[in-house]
């Protein structure tokens, strides 16, 4: 395989981990609205030093609840256990 | 590709000086949005950094309709909805808020224009991830998601100048944060204090999942990857 090839497959493949993240990032933010229905989420791919606005898996999840929510340990364990779900959600569907 | 062709055959001539014309026109054109190629029937157009796709050609070849709004650009079906608002950067998903960097574009003949990257990676990976594998011709079912890490500080260059400052927690992939106050407000020790709770929390619960680091950006990505 070529220099060009490679490069060729090496992009491919960071489209699709970025398009897998990009997934993550709407089943997380889904997740959260289901256990929290006032909840705001705003997933984003758009940060200005990201490498590359949507491609870079890097993710930022912006999570306002309402202010009765705020400060409960169990609102973040609720959150911590979404990204779990969501992790295991997407690799559940990619193994069917 | 045609002024890519010119180009190189102007090089190989030794004929700089019209290769060098001819890239200067060639940029002038892409960054007016005058350049397209057209490959099997399908129209790719440059618009300065971006690749756009006409979002009636977009619509069809992923089988969802498009209603043009007065605001957004809809596209809706296989059970998902994509909402893109002609004059912003939050986009819907699902009914979920997705800042994106690139809103429609708006060209020749009232037509709108969809960035290649929500086209190409964010809407096919919603809509199947699995097809993507498909696309690639690769074989790639065993991908997984290995790991998520953590990172409790974006960047400093981030903080304060920035139209959406730092209200986020970060996550060397995933960022989360949680917080109380309007996203436009700059982070505070409470928001932070939240972003580290939630870490906590995170790694109590999985620690085989989650992981943590410290401000080492760009280190790690989503790990997604075969199993070992």
């Amino acid at each position: 395989m070529g220099a060009d090839d490679a490069a060729v497959l090496a992009e491919f493949a960071e489209i699709k981990r970025a398009s897998f993240a990009n997934v993550f990032q709407i089943l997380f933010a889904r997740t959260i609205v289901a256990n929290f229905p006032k909840a705001t989420v705003t997933a984003s791919t758009a940060v200005d030093y990201l490498r590359h606005p949507t491609k870079n898996p890097s993710l930022v999840v912006h999570i306002v609840l309402p202010n009765s929510k705020g400060n409960s340990d169990d609102s973040y364990e609720m959150i911590a256990r979404s990204l779990s779900q969501s992790a295991a959600l997407l690799n559940s569907e990619l193994s069917k | 590709m045609a002024y890519d062709a010119m180009m190189r055959a102007e090089e190989a001539q030794g004929e700089k000086e019209k290769a060098a014309q001819l890239r200067q026109q060639y940029n002038k054109l892409k960054e007016s949005g005058e350049l397209a190629d057209y490959q099997f029937g399908k129209e790719q157009r440059y618009f300065g950094k971006q690749m756009i796709y006409p979002s009636e050609q977009v619509a069809k070849s992923l089988g969802l309709e498009l209603t043009d709004k007065t605001l957004s650009l809809d596209l809706n079906g296989h059970g998902h909805s994509f909402s893109f608002p002609i004059d912003g950067q939050l986009a819907s998903v699902d009914g979920i808020n997705l800042e994106v960097s690139s809103p429609p574009v708006r060209y020749k003949h009232q037509r709108y224009y969809l960035d290649s990257d929500l086209v190409d990676v964010v809407i096919p990976g919603v809509l199947n991830p699995k097809k993507l594998d498909v696309l690639f011709g690769t074989e790639s079912t065993n991908f997984r998601i290995q790991n998520v890490w953590l990172e409790e500080h974006l960047p400093p260059q981030a903080q304060p100048k920035e139209p959406r400052p730092s209200p986020f927690t970060s996550g060397q992939e995933v960022g989360t944060f949680v917080e109380d106050t309007p996203p436009t407000q700059p982070q505070t020790e409470a928001q932070h204090s939240a972003t580290q709770k939630l870490i906590d929390a995170a790694l109590k619960l999985d620690p085989s999942l989650f992981k943590h680091e410290v401000e080492s950006y760009s280190k790690h990505g989503l790990i997604i990857g075969s199993p070992v």
